[in-house]
């Protein structure tokens, strides 16, 4: 089995604990509860036949990804970036801190996620991402399970294929 | 600044077994290996592995479940030394401030509730 360690991670509010508790436990709440650390917990995935065990870090948000210890990324296999679209000040160093990441792990996937999908219209997506210099890989609803499961499924495909 | 309420000291050799450990804030399980349980140490040790003797001492902060069985909050950090042996060991410290956790969760909260709502205004 292929273990890989993953991170969540992006500004606060935007929506990582409720993805990674939809992922895992299938649950969500609408009531905004601050994460001040890193939860760990595991998933495990079989993908086209291969087994993959998720390490996932639901971390703090920072505004900035250089404002987060770099020993939380030390060993990370994959990055998932996220976003809240119905906030776009959440956007505001996107490329930046993809910029950070890229260089502090070059080698590591990294999937930009637009979560909170259920808060904007269709139109209000497409404007958005006209305006964007960075898009997201995903949009995401933790709220409704809309694409979560697709998220990580494309990123262990992605993670499969690089380790092969 | 908020201080540990308790340390404890846990000795890894370098297939994941556990040499020793002062049991001061969870008794660790001897008999399994350490990536068993906890999914903390199995998301890092592999790069750990990969660390020299003369390494500087890694720290991760505020680490939420440090065993699969502890739901606090924890700094760690991690550094070689050699066991009686000669042979290399990883010595991993682990400070309990869990009982800051709330008072931190609280103030945390505040800062974000007021910046979120701050943000929301301005798309209005």
């Amino acid at each position: 089995m292929i273990s890989k360690k993953i991170i969540l991670t992006g500004s606060f509010g935007v929506g990582k604990t409720s993805l990674f508790n939809q992922f895992i436990h299938q649950q969500f709440s609408d009531k905004y509860l601050t994460t001040i650390g890193v939860k760990v917990n595991k998933k495990n995935l079989t993908i086209d036949g291969k087994e993959l065990s998720l390490l996932l870090w639901d971390i703090a948000g920072e505004v900035a990804q250089d404002k987060v210890p770099a020993s939380y990324f030390l060993g990370a296999g994959g990055i998932i970036y996220v976003v809240d679209l119905s906030r776009p000040m959440t956007f505001i160093n996107m490329k930046s801190d993809l910029a950070f990441l890229q260089k502090l792990l070059p080698d590591t996937t990294i999937i930009i996620v637009g979560n909170k999908r259920d808060l904007v219209s269709a139109a209000d997506l497409t404007e958005m991402a006209l305006n964007l210099e960075v898009k997201w890989d995903f949009t995401t609803s933790a709220k409704t399970g809309e694409n979560v499961e697709a998220l990580f499924i494309e990123l262990g495909k992605r993670l499969i294929a690089n380790h092969w | 600044m908020p201080q540990p309420t308790a340390c404890q000291q846990i000795l890894i050799d370098m297939q994941g077994f556990i040499l020793d450990s002062s049991d001061t804030i969870f008794a660790v399980e001897r008999h399994r290996p350490v990536t068993e349980w906890s999914h903390f140490l199995a998301s890092i040790l592999p790069a750990l592995k990969g660390l020299k003797l003369d390494s500087p001492e890694i720290h991760f902060p505020r680490i939420e479940s440090v065993a699969n069985s502890t739901n606090g909050l924890y700094d760690c950090s991690f550094i070689f030394a050699e066991w009686e042996d000669g042979k290399l060991m990883l010595v991993w410290n682990i400070f309990d401030f869990t009982k800051s956790a709330k008072r931190l969760k609280r103030r945390q909260q505040k800062i974000n509730d007021a910046a979120i709502k701050q943000q929301l205004k301005l798309v209005a």
